[in-house]
């Protein structure tokens, strides 16, 4: 009875195969732009990871994907250094208090900011 | 910013890409606040499709008749319309998993995500293959037992939760909640 299912499991672990493959691929997976400034001192990580930091923690005062809206300055298109991104994400600025975002996800931060500002 | 290509086809490549990637980004967040936050209602949409399947599978098998005062051929045609609408509602959040995210373990909520996620559209085809197969088989015991279909509907909607609780209802829960 049991070689019956071959075709179906056969598929099964085709198309699961392939799903994988392309999962590992990760082809428009977004790569943190360098920026046209001033480079920053760490090494930009997950813009993904960053996204979900910045929902929770930076988007009530700089706007949904920095558009501003919020307390905050407007930060999408803005062409901000990548220097002086990590210098506001670490030190603050006005009203922007210092370490509002975890030393562990300032890299994933960094990378999705720098993202969203580049021109 | 990706490096400079060296080659022009390659050029073009990472270009196309590029208009991919931001063309999706620029449409999704139109109406959502991030593509996280439309994946995540998408998966809650399929999701909800899933149980729609499940409570009409359940009543196509002679089960939940007075829960599901349905007949017969409304169930069917309302579980073949919601598993459409759920694969559909699925394949925004595959383009995203798969191309932009990827097969990734760096803890075990995401790895149980990029596992079950890996499997389901496998399981999904295993199914369809089955329904397919029993149709066109007229002798009866030459079908599959009676017991796939459910094991693979079941199957599926399990999968389809998991992947639920281990994105949406956790963006939900330590994100936000909001489109």
């Amino acid at each position: 009875m049991l070689r019956r299912f071959w075709r179906p499991v056969t598929l099964l672990l085709c198309v699961a195969g392939a799903a994988f493959a392309l999962a590992q691929g990760r082809f428009l997976a977004p790569s943190a732009p360098s920026g046209s400034g001033a480079a920053a001192s760490i090494e930009p990580g997950d813009a993904y990871q960053g996204e979900l930091v910045f929902v929770a923690t930076c988007a009530g005062c700089h706007g949904d994907a920095g558009v501003g809206g919020g307390i905050g300055p407007r930060l999408a298109g803005t062409g901000l250094s990548p220097a002086l991104i990590q210098s506001r994400i670490e030190n603050g600025a006005g009203t922007m208090p210092a370490g509002l975002v975890e030393a562990a996800s300032e890299a994933d931060v960094l990378a999705y900011v720098i993202g969203i500002t580049a021109k | 910013m990706l490096p400079p290509s060296t080659h022009p086809t390659e050029g073009f490549s990472v270009g196309l890409l590029l208009d991919v990637t931001s063309a999706y980004t620029d449409a999704v967040t139109t109406v959502f606040s991030s593509t996280i936050a439309f994946k995540s209602w998408f998966a809650t949409a399929a999701v909800t499709l899933a149980l729609v399947q499940v409570l009409t599978a359940s009543r196509m098998w002679g089960k939940l008749q007075r829960v599901i005062p349905l007949s017969f051929p409304v169930a069917k045609r309302i579980h073949r319309w919601s598993g459409r609408l759920a694969i559909l509602c699925t394949l925004p959040v595959f383009f995203h998993c798969v191309f932009i995210l990827g097969f990734q373990t760096p803890n075990a909520r995401v790895a149980i995500h990029s596992v079950v996620g890996t499997f389901i559209y496998g399981v999904f085809a295993a199914k369809m293959l089955v329904i397919r197969e029993n149709k066109m088989v007229v002798i009866r015991e030459k079908r599959y037992p009676h017991w796939v279909l459910p094991v693979a509907g079941g199957a599926m909607a399990t999968m389809l939760l998991v992947l639920w609780v281990t994105s949406s209802l956790w963006f939900f829960t330590n994100v936000r909640f909001g489109i």
